[in-house]
């Protein structure tokens, strides 16, 4: 089975598990997961995330939470690849899923992107040397742009709390838009 | 009769018609407040009762004023509204049990120590968290009576622990938060 084959055959509530079982060591990070992207995610992209909710900003503060960041451990940290999708689009596109999610009766509101490196995320190791986090280019055919950054290793709900507080570190802390 | 959590963000205003009524002589306050469930937290011990002159109505105003407590309960108490989907990203809403829990936690929080800010994960988990000078710490409710955190201080030294039963307040997460300041 390829990574392509994997990523469009799985439950994407479990993307990132998946992964860590059938290609541990970001091994598919070298090839492109998705038909429909342009190009595996290069070290020196900015990738974007959306934020939607003001429960993942701390009102007082501005800055966004650290649950903002648990996706990583289990469906994968949706974000977008700016090479490939610039500011005002990723705008745009969060403008419009906040306005098409209310219409159908889930009120939403889109706050802004937060930036990190995609490197950065690459660069993150564990005390042992194994890499905590992979970044694949998880394309739509709507969204060519789309990518996740997904845990490497799931080491328990304290570890991966302080995974995501690492995670956190590499992004922005307050959303803003382009 | 229910009356949402959430209303306590607002402090509430009761008229009263005694003029010389004040809060050493009334009984306990009139204020009833009851939960989706019965055994949430005992809400009287988070409020704050006081009273003031109304000069405009020549009577007493006894408000209650919501503590920081209060106004975390409230937020936590908030996330049972929530729909799926909740957070743009397939953001699962938490169970009834991951919020009483946490509202369990916060208030076997020793008075006096600075409180946690509330969260949310994507996958319901529900969450208290410290982001300040010299503290981060990460606490998390699934709603099987247990918590996990993950901590730092600021001379690097890390806390951490997973299934911890609800009640229990490990030495080295009670004596890692720190306290309020008095200014």
């Amino acid at each position: 089975m390829s990574c392509k084959d994997l990523t469009s055959r799985c439950d994407p509530v479990h993307l990132c598990e998946d992964m860590r079982i059938a290609f541990p060591e970001c091994r598919c990070e070298s090839e492109s997961v998705s038909v429909f992207s342009p190009s595996p995610v290069a070290d020196n992209e900015i990738l974007a995330r959306q934020i939607f909710s003001p429960i993942h900003i701390d009102p007082e503060t501005g800055k966004v939470t650290p649950a903002a960041f648990s996706d990583v451990a289990n469906k994968g940290l949706s974000v977008s690849r700016l090479t490939y999708c610039p500011e005002e689009e990723v705008d745009r596109k969060g403008d419009q899923k906040a306005r098409v999610d209310t219409e159908r009766g889930r009120k939403k509101s889109y706050h802004g992107f937060i930036r990190g490196r995609c490197g950065d995320l690459r660069a993150i190791k564990k005390d042992d040397g194994q890499r905590l986090f992979c970044v694949y280019d998880t394309a739509f055919e709507h969204d060519a742009a789309h990518a996740d950054a997904c845990q490497a290793v799931d080491q328990g709900p304290s570890a991966n709390k302080k995974a995501r507080k690492i995670l956190r570190d590499q992004f922005e802390k307050v959303p803003w838009k382009g | 009769m229910f009356i949402p959590l959430s209303l306590l963000a607002v402090p509430a205003t009761i008229q009263t018609q005694d003029p010389s009524w004040s809060a050493a002589q009334d009984p306990e306050p009139t204020v009833v407040h009851e939960f989706v469930s019965n055994d949430w937290v005992d809400i009287q011990s988070l409020l704050t009762v006081y009273s003031e002159p109304n000069e405009e109505s020549l009577g007493y105003v006894q408000k209650v004023k919501p503590t920081a407590r209060d106004k975390i309960a409230a937020t936590l108490t908030s996330y049972l509204d929530l729909d799926e989907d909740w957070d743009g990203y397939g953001g699962v809403r938490p169970t009834d049990k991951a919020v009483r829990d946490t509202l369990e936690f916060l208030n076997a929080l020793p008075e006096g120590k600075v409180p946690p800010k509330p969260m949310l994960a994507g996958s319901g988990e529900v969450g208290l968290f410290w982001d300040i000078e010299g503290f981060y710490c990460d606490v998390g409710f699934e709603g099987d009576g247990t918590y996990s955190y993950y901590g730092e201080l600021n001379d690097a030294h890390s806390i951490g622990d997973e299934e911890v039963p609800v009640g229990v307040f490990p030495e080295e997460l009670l004596n890692s938060v720190p306290r309020l300041s008095k200014s």
